[in-house]
């Protein structure tokens, strides 16, 4: 018994890569497939290929980008009987993308693109002078430009270091200069590295939801009943903070805050 | 018992029976009746939807209603189910019965019934003291005190302003009370019938009170309700009446009450002429104005401009459809965004206004024209058809903000060159893997660690760089501690010379090799010429020498001929550090 299940595994441990590649063939197959439904015109099945296989494979930049694609080529085709919510999911596959890739310009035009259907203008307030000025490389810079500059002062600490090492004990100048550039680039990237993941950390999509339906009451108590605050429509970002029953306590980007029913969110 | 008392029967049963049940109430109009009389008993259930039961072997059930109370007091309303039964009984004496509703149970209900009548409605002359008590507490009971509510004296009907109206047409119903007496909360018993109307009661309707001359008489009139009825089928539509109960007022213990049916009301509904119906007309029946607006007239392409349809006056706003844009300009997208509903049912009718807003979004920069729609309804007033329609808008998209936009020409009104601006394409390069963020990118990874590897590497030359200078290896700088180790190993074996010397020239040979990086099998005067080269000739180097020579020789002699052990260790200490400090000195270059 112990043979054979010793002769299974290393069975099993040779022939893994064989069925990764044969598994990835098979994905390869069927996001072509998926393109060709798209190259036709039938975004409804591309759409639902293109989902099945973010499920199996998880999330990645093209297969967000084509479902994103092709979810909002449904909703933008009236005569589809499935519209709802298309608008919401392709922001929300292009949001998901861009985050995996921000450089991508392909994902960033169609992201801006989709963004300009959605009716409400909800924008985040301005951050206060002081703050700014105080971290405008967080405002402004993106998380990979931030991630850049840090690795580039550690690189530039690192070479202080070397040099400090390096120069002998009678050029005291070049050792005080290079003591000097060492913590001031460490401090550097101390503080980039730190904006950079808090700035990562701040664009997780995790608690992320958009209005999926056409309109959607924002209340201010999560019943039926209760006095409607704001109608949002579909593609709306909000960010999910508590969740009562089937309704869903958002806030929005100004930070307005209300309840939605749960069924009108895409999570 | 006197038939008198009877008023005081159902505060009994409440103060009995409220700390068990204290929503249900059951109340009868008499304790003794006679045996052709009917008994009048209600079941009055609050927040109960149980349906209640008499339990009685001694009545027989002749009649029963169920009815949702409605009071009517100060304009306030509340409701509670009330159950009328009409109880016969069967035999004369002392009868009794139960009232359950679900797990609650109400009684025994004593009533004591004698042969013939006695609820016969003799007319009795007015007296001002029982006129405010409702009747002597203190003298014998009156059974016919319904008598004492004559039919003249509270009439109930449904008004309309007209009789004839239009398929579609609201026309406000008035429940009124035409009274001549006090009457106290008049209550439903049972709503009335209206097939073929949809019916909305007014928002906040109060009560009015005036006076009025009805058959001849003087009433005062209360409008209790009013409703709006708008007829949804043609021909003859009825609305039968509904009933209510009426107390009459004035006494500390209540006054006698009936049921007043309100009489069927019959209205003509006609229907709408074929004659001129205008293609455009959905069914709207009354007086409506129609607006169209756009928020803005000049928009950035891709931007949004919101057009407005509002529809506003009286009318079946319920059963209309609102006008929407006939856009043919392909370039101008649209889509319903919202619909603003502000129609409230007002005494006159349904009012308000019904808003109906477009997003327009223009995917290139140029003029737009929004061409005018039409709606048409039916004015019962003009008995005609009336069209109405909005003026044509004009919406500039001018060029946008991002991206460059698209890419046109205006030349007068002639587009010379279009560049249609659409989502981009999928990414067909196949299946990559998932990027899981810049903190794990290989470039992160290799700055970080292209740092790291230039500082260790700077202190792996400067330390390769000093040995160099120094000539010695990396323990050099511990060679005196490891020889000073060794002399106490040395100190160990005093008793015996042979192992105490081997020792102590183990200690001295160990630090010049640790010392100068030389080998264990170079010998002894090679040892000393590499010292002399490296740091020079000097009173210790030769002092050392000499030792390790003693060591030498005293392990082949006799323990007599060596000397003192303890001399020996303390000079060869004594010796190492001397040149350890000497060689120390000199680390700077060769001699």
């Amino acid at each position: 018994m112990t043979r054979r299940l010793r002769i299974l595994l290393v069975s099993v441990a040779l022939l893994a890569p064989v069925f990764a590649a044969s598994r990835d063939e098979a994905d390869a197959r069927t996001l072509d497939e998926a393109n060709r439904y798209y190259r036709r015109g039938q975004y409804q099945e591309a759409l639902r290929i293109y989902e099945d296989l973010l499920r199996v494979r998880g999330p990645s930049r093209d297969l967000l980008y084509n479902a994103g694609n092709a979810a909002f080529q449904v909703y933008r085709d009236t005569t589809a009987t499935n519209r709802e919510g298309k608008l919401a999911l392709a922001i929300r596959h292009f949001e998901w993308a861009k985050r995996l890739s921000p450089s991508d310009e392909d994902v960033a035009f169609n992201l801006e693109f989709s963004r300009r259907l959605v009716s409400d203008r909800i924008q985040a307030p301005e951050p206060n002078a002081l703050l700014f000025a105080l971290f405008f490389y967080y405002y402004l810079a993106t998380v990979p430009t931030l991630a850049l500059l840090a690795a580039i002062a550690f690189l530039l600490a690192g070479a202080a270091a070397a040099a400090r090492i390096l120069l002998s004990a009678d050029r005291e100048a070049l050792r005080t200069a290079s003591l000097t550039v060492l913590l001031v680039a460490a401090c550097l990237w101390a503080i980039l590295l730190a904006s950079a993941i808090v700035k990562h950390r701040a664009t997780r999509l995790d608690d992320r939801a958009w209005i999926r339906t056409e309109t959607a009451d924002l209340r201010t108590e999560p019943r039926p009943d209760a006095p409607v605050a704001l109608e949002l429509h579909e593609g709306t970002r909000v960010k999910t903070v508590n969740s009562v029953d089937q309704w869903d306590q958002v806030r929005l980007e100004d930070g307005r805050q209300g309840w939605i029913p749960g069924e009108r969110l895409l999570k | 018992m006197k038939v008198r008392a009877a008023r005081f029967l159902p505060i009994a049963c409440l103060a009995a029976l409220a700390p068990l049940f204290a929503s249900m109430e059951v109340q009868v109009d008499a304790e003794k009746i006679g045996q052709e009389d009917t008994l009048g008993v209600e079941v009055i259930l609050e927040g109960e939807e149980a349906q209640p039961e008499i339990r009685s072997a001694d009545f027989e059930m002749r009649g029963s209603s169920r009815s949702s109370q409605i009071q009517i007091i100060n304009g306030a309303v509340t409701k509670r189910t009330i159950y009328h039964f009409d109880l016969g009984p069967m035999r004369t004496g002392s009868l009794s019965f139960s009232v359950a509703a679900g797990k609650e149970t109400k009684g025994p209900v004593a009533i004591e019934v004698v042969a013939g009548r006695l609820k016969a409605p003799p007319a009795q002359a007015r007296n001002p003291i029982e006129e405010f008590f409702g009747g002597n507490p203190w003298g014998a009971p009156q059974p016919q005190r319904r008598a004492e509510f004559g039919e003249d004296e509270a009439l109930v009907r449904n008004e309309v302003p007209k009789t004839q109206v239009w398929l579609g047409e609201t026309i406000p119903v008035d429940t009124v009370l035409y009274t001549r007496v006090v009457i106290e909360q008049p209550r439903l018993a049972k709503e009335d019938e209206a097939s073929g109307f949809s019916v909305e009661p007014v928002n906040d309707f109060q009560p009015q009170s005036a006076r009025a001359t009805l058959n001849g008489q003087n009433y005062q009139k209360i409008v209790l309700r009013r409703r709006l009825f708008t007829p949804t089928l043609t021909g003859n539509a009825t609305i039968k009446g509904a009933v209510l109960r009426l107390e009459k007022g004035g006494g500390f213990w209540g006054g006698p009450a009936r049921n007043v049916k309100v009489p069927d009301l019959t209205l003509t509904v006609s229907p709408l002429p074929d004659a001129g119906k205008p293609a455009t007309f959905r069914g709207a029946v009354g007086e409506f104005a129609l607006k169209a607006r756009l928020s803005a007239g000049t928009v950035k392409a891709h931007d949004a401009a919101t057009l407005v349809y509002e529809l506003s006056g009286q009318g079946n706003f319920r059963g209309t459809t609102l006008p929407a844009p006939s856009l043919r300009d392909p370039d101008l997208a649209s889509r319903r965004a919202a619909v603003r509903d502000t129609v409230k049912f007002t005494p006159q009718g349904q009012e308000g206004t019904l808003a109906a807003e477009y997003m327009l979004i223009p995917e290139r920069e140029k003029f737009y024209t929004l061409p005018g729609v039409e709606w048409s309804y039916f004015s019962p007033a003009k008995a005609a058809y009336i069209t109405l329609r909005t003026p044509t808008l004009t919406l500039t998209a001018t060029k946008a903000d991002k991206d460059g936009g698209p890419s046109v020409t205006i030349n007068g009104s002639r587009e010379v060159e279009t560049q249609r601006e659409d989502i981009r394409y999928i990414h067909t390069a196949g299946l990559r893997s998932a990027s899981s963020g810049p903190f794990r990118s290989p470039w992160f990874i290799a700055l970080h660690a292209l740092a790291l590897i230039a500082a260790a590497g700077a202190f792996a030359a400067r330390r390769i760089h000093e040995l160099r200078r120094h000539g010695g290896l990396g323990l050099s700088s511990h060679a005196l501690e490891r020889a000073q180790k060794r002399l106490k190993q040395c100190v160990k074996h005093r008793g015996d010379s042979d192992a105490f010397h081997r020792h102590l020239e183990a200690a001295l040979q160990g630090y010049l090799q640790d010392r100068l990086g030389v080998s264990a099998g170079m010998p002894l005067t090679e040892v000393r010429r590499f010292a002399v080269a490296q740091f020079g000739e000097s009173e210790e180097l030769a002092g050392l020498f000499e030792l390790v020579r003693a060591c030498q020789a005293a392990r082949y002699a006799r323990p007599s001929e060596g000397g003192s052990d303890a001399g020996k260790s303390d000079r060869a200490e004594a010796t190492l550090r001397a040149i350890d400090r000497l060689w120390g000195e000199k680390k700077g270059g060769k001699p």
